[in-house]
């Protein structure tokens, strides 16, 4: 109970010393304990460590024209990019990749291209992926049509 | 206009009022660029600010206003500031890599008070999150105790408790 109230103390003392030394005082340590004065010297530090002065009307001027500049810059940039993102590219994507996917993981295709053969066993997989493109291509067309 | 509510401006830019950004970057740019001055190594706050302020430009089509304008940037502010951090991760010691960037640029009177003020970055951005912010609100937005009780839904005995908890812990980090 004891401790508690000295840490409510110091709570107060420590936010007033605070408090003085943002109003740009030089407050006297509380020094109540050597612990309190640790925490003063702290705030004194942060408050040392980094310059209070406010940013000049110059600065914020050419913050902003270079700031303006920059997000015109990355407008084009994505506004490049954007032509690309079409669910009609999305699709060509996606089946080029369903297709790559199934030669590099089935060398059969690449056998039977050079062999000339086919290989019936996988021919389930070949029906199911031509499907997935088939709805992806539908699918394609509906968000076009909307 | 001065005296349009953030929200009111937001408004007016997404109907086409595009000029009206430039009031919103007037406002609240002096806030930013102190938040990050506590935290950004001197050579980057600059970038930094930017950074913050074209991710506003992106997002302030998708801000719904559940929260405040201040407290939507506040959070933006401190994402561009851990995306920085992360971004040095990747090639070094992220901190380290701060302090000998701009070590490096200082001359000899400049040098004590910067790498004071790097190591104090430093050790800010190891404290918790909520340590880290009560010092930032006090600090770098200059709110009072009262106000950051109120902004961060806490009574002001807590506020102050968590405020010495945070000093003690900067204090602690300092030591390391």
């Amino acid at each position: 109970m004891k401790r508690k109230i000295e840490l409510a103390a110091m709570d107060n003392k420590l936010a007033e010393f605070a408090d003085k030394v943002l109003d740009g005082e030089s407050p006297r340590s509380n020094g109540l304990t050597d612990e309190l004065a640790d925490l003063e010297e702290t705030i004194l530090r942060l408050n040392l460590a980094v310059s209070r002065e406010a940013i000049t009307e110059t600065r914020s001027k050419r913050m902003l024209a270079r700031l303006k500049e920059q997000m015109k810059r990355k407008e084009e940039k994505t506004s490049f990019w954007s032509r690309f993102a079409t669910p009609q590219v999305g699709f060509l994507v996606v089946a080029a990749a369903v297709a790559l996917f199934l030669v590099i993981n089935d060398p059969l295709v690449i056998d039977s291209a050079l062999s000339g053969t086919a290989t019936s066993s996988k021919g389930g997989v070949y029906i199911a992926a031509g499907a997935f493109i088939i709805l992806l291509a539908l699918a394609a067309l509906f968000m076009r049509k909307k | 206009m001065q005296d349009v509510s953030d929200e009111i401006l937001i408004q007016k830019y997404l109907n086409g009022e595009s000029e009206v950004f430039d009031l919103l970057y007037y406002r609240h740019l002096p806030k930013v660029y102190k938040r990050v001055r506590y935290v950004i190594p001197p050579n980057d706050v600059e970038d930094v600010t930017q950074e913050v302020f074209i991710a506003v430009n992106k997002a302030l089509r998708s801000f719904r206003g559940d929260s405040k304008f201040s407290t939507w940037l506040r959070t933006l502010t401190n994402r561009k500031v851990a995306e920085y951090y992360r971004k040095r991760t990747r090639k070094q010691e992220p901190k380290l890599a701060a302090l000998s960037d701009s070590l490096a640029q200082a001359d000899g009177n400049s040098f004590q008070s910067l790498e004071d003020r790097i190591f104090l970055q430093r050790a800010l951005m190891n404290l918790p999150e909520n340590y880290r912010e009560v010092l930032l609100l006090r600090f770098a937005e200059g709110l009072q105790f009262n106000e950051i009780a109120e902004l961060s839904d806490r009574n002001l005995e807590s506020t102050k408790s968590l405020f010495r908890r945070a000093v003690m812990a900067l204090r602690h980090g300092l030591e390391k």
